[in-house]
């Protein structure tokens, strides 16, 4: 006999009902959907305490449609609140080495189960921060305050944008504990354009080990200096990457991506290639050897 | 597994269209009831094609998906939940880019024959979806 997606969710909610996780799940987050030839099911619990036991139902009654030719896709997540995000230091590799990242604790609770999630958020993440703040120089309680409030902050609402998401996307701070917050999401949770994050990742590629040879390289044969940003503009036009390709047709260079940014995200770009060019001088002295043109 | 250069070349085309159609949907305080109409429609498929980009991206059959609206609102709908304001903001975009397109008395219907209130919630709208295309925008983005 071939079931219907209306009988196939009925059976799902009976099984839920009998195992007594019924009450648990939360109908405005769940949902099922009939997708051509499969049927997708997402399963939102207010306590996490029984997503094992759901996970089971629905691994089960999957294999039995299976032997009727019926494809049962599902997620089965929780709901989680966070409930605190504290500072705890500097991160550190699984061999113990120091990373350029801070890092964050997180205290999650859903339903009756408490769980702990960790936040690396990466030196460009955190540059992004102090420049976007005008915190360009730090005192030693200016430092801990930028780690504990304005940071912690921004990591709450990084975690707040991985909890809200569903579906297939969702996040488990159980399989998953570890999270990383690079440039690219700092810059997402404080709204920055498109335009704005494919600049700030050029300037960041260009001093990637990799590229930071040839980037000056190709500064110095254009006979450009550093103090010209209008110049470094255009040769960060090679570093565009993604959907900006070279020979693309549309909006290729940094120049015209520049101009359509307002006058504070102008500024915030400047600012951080600049903090990248202190860190270079002191970093990598050998590049301001080597291209004295350039930095002249 | 790395997507093949073709499909990320298509996705970084896709995202490119996407991009401009989003750029271009600009509403002025000024505009004429055809240039709203003209944002909001290019509103929606900006949308439109970020979504297959990034769906192109992690399933296998989205050229044909591509084709049915209804059938690529429930795979955003599966990729990001159902209370996710990308999910729910398609469907309200797809509607009003249906009545942008093909109702001649939408602006009566919609918003009491007042330009000015149209356009006020039409650029409260865009700004609203900005922040939910910069998302789709940046999740497809890390294939490539």
């Amino acid at each position: 006999m071939n079931l219907t997606s209306n009988q196939i969710e009925e059976l799902i909610e009976r099984r839920l009902r009998e195992a007594g996780v019924s009450n648990f799940i939360n109908r405005a987050h769940s949902q099922f959907l009939d997708i051509q030839d499969e049927i997708f099911i997402e399963i939102v619990l207010d306590d996490a305490t029984h997503v094992e036991s759901v996970e089971k139902i629905l691994r089960d009654t999957a294999q039995e449609l299976k032997a009727q030719g019926i494809t049962l896709q599902g997620v089965v997540r929780a709901l989680w609140q966070i409930i605190d995000v504290s500072y705890v230091g500097p991160s550190r590799s699984a061999d113990g080495g120091l990373r350029a990242a801070s890092f964050y604790d997180v205290t999650l609770q859903s339903g009756t189960r408490q769980h702990h999630a960790s936040v690396d958020v990466s030196w460009g993440a955190l540059e992004f921060l102090k420049e976007k703040r005008g915190l360009t120089i730090l005192t030693a309680e200016s430092r801990r305050e930028f780690q504990t409030d304005v940071v912690a902050r921004a990591v709450w609402s990084f975690i707040q944008d991985q909890l809200s998401q569903g579906g297939m996307s969702y996040w488990s701070p159980i399989l998953h504990p570890r999270r990383e917050m690079n440039d690219a999401a700092m810059l997402f949770v404080f709204g920055q354009t498109t335009v704005f994050n494919e600049l700030w990742q050029a300037v960041s590629d260009a001093f990637e080990p990799s590229v930071i040879d040839s980037f000056f390289g190709s500064l110095a044969v254009s006979r450009k200096k550093i103090q010209s940003f209008d110049a470094v503009l255009q040769e960060l036009s090679n570093l565009l990457g993604g959907a900006y390709r070279r020979g693309a047709t549309f909006s290729t260079s940094a120049n015209e991506l520049f101009q359509k940014l307002d006058r504070s995200e102008q500024e915030l770009l400047k600012k951080y290639f600049y903090a990248r060019v202190e860190v270079l001088k002191t970093e990598s002295p050998e590049i301001i050897i080597k291209y004295p043109l350039v930095f002249s | 597994m790395p997507l093949s250069p073709q499909l990320q070349d298509e996705i970084a085309e896709r995202l490119r269209l996407a991009l401009g159609l989003m750029e271009t949907a600009e509403i002025a305080s000024a505009c004429s009831e055809y240039e709203l109409r003209n944002s909001l429609s290019r509103l929606y498929y900006a949308f439109f094609h970020a979504s297959v980009a990034l769906l192109s991206a992690t399933e296998s059959d989205i050229a044909q998906v591509s084709r049915d609206h209804g059938a690529l609102h429930a795979r955003v709908q599966r990729k990001f939940g159902k209370t996710l304001l990308i999910s729910r903001l398609m469907r309200e975009l797809y509607e009003l880019r249906k009545q942008c397109d093909y109702e001649t008395g939408m602006l009566r219907t919609k918003y009491g024959g007042n330009i000015e209130a149209a356009r006020r919630e039409s650029i409260l709208l865009l700004k609203r979806a900005k922040t939910q295309f910069y998302h789709l925008y940046h999740e497809a983005r890390k294939y490539l």
